[in-house]
């Protein structure tokens, strides 16, 4: 019954997260009776996403009318409905059945504005979501700085501390000292041979 | 099920008149209907909703299905085939008591569930459909309660239409002997006096521990289903037994 736990719980937070689109009902009715089932890799058995009355029912069965087998970091790149049609041809993802009902998703997904702040707002106040936002953007940017810091740190960690990476330097002497060897090489194997022609004469 | 004679039958671990057991049963669900889910949560710490979600999983409806929900009670198979058949198709809430029947049909209301349900109360012994009429017929912790269980297995293979199934949720046998001790325990100490606090109603309990303990096991049931003409039976335990969902044809 560990399918039927995640399908509960997916249920839930999908419809928690729906609800707070406040144009819902318009963006759903292109879905009514409209089955997908997605075969994700990663999870050994289908989920099924039934749209009625601006609710999404997941179920873990299958139906044929339009099945997607894919894995969840493809799921991740698809953001447009134009992409399913680039994403099949590279071999990433395979639709089984109706494409129209996958693009139908892929567009309903793409067209839904959470508005989160109102609802929020009821239990914090308009103040309170303000400045959460201001604080989230905040963490964010120095999130994105310190990603960046410990790239380049890292990257001069390994190649000034530990020499593990070589510079363009080192590799510029490097190769003019293959071509050093090569010249070499060339030159005793011309005496070699001028060497050979007199013994033979 | 076990009877002394012809007119006699369980009604828990007591024996009673056949024509007694009816009302008796009755009794106890009209008691407990207003308190019948919230139980249901606390004596299953909600997994009786894992149980009836694996059985909507299992049943492969389709949009436009007709569907009956018997013994459907307060409604949580319903407001799920509801979804599921969508407005072209139907499921029919059928139960013999009323008080149940009251309760779902006002929850569903509540909930915006309309359009496509119906509510009958109908004895499962003799269902008032006409033959052939439903794609899927699901009985979720009723059958146990149902006086004349071969009655009400021929009579639903009867309004079951040709290619349709039948899905049976109901309390069963633990696979190990640990599990069986473990749920003796809980069911016959724990849960009447839970009963008693939340429902105020210990009895009732009592008797549903016990009316689980007098229900056919899993090969009992499965061979009563193909005695009432059902083929490719088959069930699945669920929680160690302690549930299982038997799944029989019509063709």
């Amino acid at each position: 019954m560990f399918q039927q736990f995640i399908t509960s719980v997916l249920e839930s937070i999908i419809n928690q997260a729906l609800s707070l689109d406040i144009d819902l009902l318009a963006k759903t009715n292109n879905l009514v009776d409209k089955r997908l089932t997605l075969h994700l890799a990663e999870l050994g058995f289908p989920l099924s996403f039934v749209m009625q009355n601006s609710t999404i029912n997941v179920l873990a069965c299958e139906f044929d009318q339009c099945e997607i087998f894919t894995d969840v970091k493809t799921l991740r790149d698809i953001s447009q409905s134009a992409q399913l049609t680039e994403l099949i041809k590279s071999g990433k993802l395979d639709v089984k059945g109706d494409l129209q009902v996958a693009q139908a998703y892929s567009s309903f997904a793409n067209q839904l504005e959470l508005d989160w702040q109102t609802k929020l707002a009821s239990h914090i106040g308009d103040y309170g979501v303000y400045k959460l936002t201001q604080f989230g953007a905040l963490v964010k940017t120095k999130a994105t700085f310190a990603q960046q810091q410990i790239k380049q740190d890292s990257s001069e960690w390994l190649l000034h501390e530990k020499n593990i990476i070589a510079t363009k330097s080192h590799l510029s002497q490097f190769n003019k000292q293959v071509l050093d060897v090569v010249n070499k090489t060339d030159k005793l194997e011309a005496r070699l041979h001028n060497l050979l022609a007199n013994i033979t004469t | 099920m076990s009877t002394n004679d012809h007119n006699t039958t369980d009604f828990g671990f007591k024996t009673v008149a056949k024509q007694e057991k009816e009302n008796l049963v009755a009794g106890v669900f009209h008691s407990v209907a207003q308190q019948y889910d919230v139980m249901n949560d606390v004596m299953s710490f909600g997994i009786h909703r894992l149980w009836k979600r694996f059985t909507i999983d299992a049943s492969g409806v389709r949009p436009g299905n007709k569907v009956l929900d018997l013994a459907g009670g307060t409604g949580d198979l319903t407001a799920k085939f509801s979804q599921l058949v969508g407005k072209d198709g139907q499921v029919v809430l059928a139960d013999i008591n009323s008080s149940m029947l009251k309760v779902g049909r006002d929850k569903l209301r509540d909930r915006g569930v309309v359009g496509n349900v119906k509510y009958v109360q109908a004895n499962a012994e003799a269902l008032p459909f006409e033959e052939n009429s439903f794609d899927i017929i699901t009985i979720a912790f009723g059958l146990r309660n149902v006086t004349d269980k071969d009655a009400a297995l021929r009579s639903m293979y009867s309004v079951l239409k040709p290619g349709g199934r039948l899905l049976v949720l109901e309390f069963s046998k633990p696979e190990h002997e640990l599990l069986n001790k473990a749920y003796d325990f809980y069911s016959f100490n724990i849960l009447p006096k839970m009963g008693e606090l939340i429902a105020k109603d210990g009895d009732s309990y009592q008797y549903l521990a016990e009316s689980i303990r007098m229900h056919p096991d899993q090969e009992t049931l499965k061979s009563m289903m193909d005695n009432a003409g059902f083929e490719q039976t088959s069930y699945h335990n669920l929680t160690g037994g302690i549930v299982a969902l038997h799944k029989g044809y019509k063709f």
